[in-house]
């Protein structure tokens, strides 16, 4: 299969926000980051793909499936907060689990709570987030899934704890069938392991590709208020003046028109959400 | 194992954490309360089924607290079997509490020396039955529309609007007696149609109830 999701002129309209007709696939076998600033359209998409919301128009496929639930078992869901009841132990997460998965494996559950020093017994109540998040990526990493969904897994945890997760991630698509979609704002996790991004602004797509090339695509432009010349007015991305100079994010394709007292370095996915919002904003 | 079967499970590993020895010593104590105020033994299989409606919102309420209806999507469960499985695990506890009345009943008579017939508890158990789904029915659409936190109020309405209407409806038809003797000479004569109609009009109403449900929690987004 090459594509494990794929959305189609996905649509949906709230009153303040209108995830416009988005389309992107993610490919099969890799780590995909699902890049944007906060209020972008992310957990919606991700609802959306999960069935939590009714879409508008469009299509969705899951694993070649056009129903989420079917394949339900492939899949493996973090959200940004937990889903189990509070007053549960992991242990209760389990037999839950164990209820609806055909291929639960009580025993890699167990070990990855060992892994992750969580007690069997302990309330989900008084684990702290980094741990829930663990929890729920035990979860659905002991089902065999062969797609993973998560959505901001890793805000709120600290660099360990982050470390981790990430690390974990990479383990689940060494096997060429697995799959992971990423949804983050915390960038410098996704530039350690993610091999596509797929870059959401305001409703739309902005970009899906290998992250490689989005990093390659564009340059970081420093220099003195005078430098501003037509081509940078023109094509540059976010510029931003201050009374010592200018700061600007370019196509990669115009440095050889830039004057070559400027400064130009490369760019991370940080800087090029922060420029993109920042010239969708003008 | 059946999805629907294998969610009722899951509705009573939900409620679990709330099915305390403390609970149940409240219980009791009400219903031997309610017992010494009225003397009636059947007193208790009511109360203990009033009981149980609590337990009938619990998942509900706990399920919204902590956001149980993504877990439901994301384990595969179709939104119709959950409205399903919601209604045979509100008859099960309504059965179940219904029981244990009836169990509590035959105890307090024993103990306090009153005559205690079975049948007769199992038929007040019947028409309790029928008035608590009733009220569920009224109720489960709402918190599958709304939620529990946005409907609570209205879908307690019914345990202040039904004592109201059997104390008119009792004092309306109390002034209407003469006029009514012949219908009830008739009802008397002839239980099983009554009976037949009574069970058919309240499985119309929890079809409804469910296919209600159904619509709304289709609708719902999370």
């Amino acid at each position: 299969m090459k594509n494990a999701i794929e959305i189609n002129e996905l649509t949906k309209h709230y009153t303040d926000f209108t995830l416009n007709s988005i389309s992107f696939n993610v490919q099969a076998g890799y780590i995909t980051g699902f890049i944007g600033p906060n209020g972008s359209g992310k957990t919606t998409t991700l609802k959306a793909i999960l069935g939590m919301i009714h879409s508008e128009g469009g299509s969705i496929k899951v694993l070649g499936d056009d129903n989420t639930l079917i394949t339900n078992s492939e899949i493996g869901i973090v959200m940004d907060s937990s889903f189990f009841v509070e007053d549960w132990t992991a242990e209760d997460v389990g037999k839950v689990m164990q209820l609806f998965y055909l291929n639960w494996d009580s025993k890699q559950f167990s070990d990855y709570l060992m892994r992750f020093n969580i007690g069997a017994t302990k309330k989900i109540r008084d684990l702290s987030r980094g741990m829930k998040v663990k929890v729920m990526l035990a979860t659905a990493l002991s089902h065999d899934a062969k797609l993973l969904l998560l959505d901001e897994p890793t805000s709120g945890l600290d660099p360990v704890a982050r470390e981790e997760i990430c690390e974990l991630l990479s383990e689940f698509v060494g096997d060429e069938s697995h799959s992971v979609f990423f949804s983050t704002h915390i960038t410098s996790d996704l530039e350690r392991i993610a091999d596509y991004i797929v870059f959401i602004l305001n409703g739309r797509i902005l970009y899906q590709g290998t992250k490689d090339e989005l990093l390659e695509s564009y340059r970081l432009v420093r220099g003195g208020l005078n430098e501003i010349d037509q081509i940078l007015q023109e094509h540059a991305i976010g510029l931003r003046r201050f009374p010592t100079g200018f700061e600007a994010m370019i196509p990669v394709t115009l440095l050889d028109s830039l004057s070559s007292d400027l400064l130009i370095e490369s760019v991370d996915l940080d800087q090029i959400i922060v420029f993109m919002n920042k010239e969708e904003r003008r | 194992m059946n999805t629907t079967l294998r969610f009722i499970i899951l509705d009573f590993l939900t409620i679990k954490p709330y099915v305390t020895v403390k609970n149940l010593i409240i219980f009791i104590a009400a219903s031997l309360f309610i017992y010494y105020g009225t003397q009636t033994s059947y007193t208790v299989i009511g109360t203990m089924m009033g009981f149980g409606s609590l337990y009938v919102s619990y998942p509900f309420a706990v399920g919204e607290k902590n956001g149980i209806d993504a877990l439901y999507l994301f384990l595969g469960i179709r939104r119709k079997t959950v409205v399903m499985g919601r209604y045979l695990y509100a008859f099960i506890i309504d059965i179940g509490l219904g029981l244990v009345g009836i169990l509590m009943s035959a105890g307090v008579s024993f103990l306090f020396g009153k005559e205690y017939s079975l049948p007769e508890n199992l038929i007040v158990m019947g028409a309790m039955l029928m008035i608590f789904t009733l009220i569920q029915c009224f109720q489960l659409p709402l918190y599958f529309k709304l939620g529990y936190t946005k409907s609570k109020f209205s879908a307690y309405l019914p345990f202040l609007v039904i004592p109201a209407l059997i104390i008119i409806m009792g004092q309306f038809f109390g002034n209407l007696k003469n006029q009514l003797t012949p219908i009830v000479t008739w009802i008397v004569t002839h239980p099983y149609i009554i009976i037949g109609f009574v069970i058919i009009v309240w499985l119309c109403i929890i079809m409804t109830s469910v296919l209600l449900s159904v619509r709304y929690y289709e609708k719902r987004e999370f």
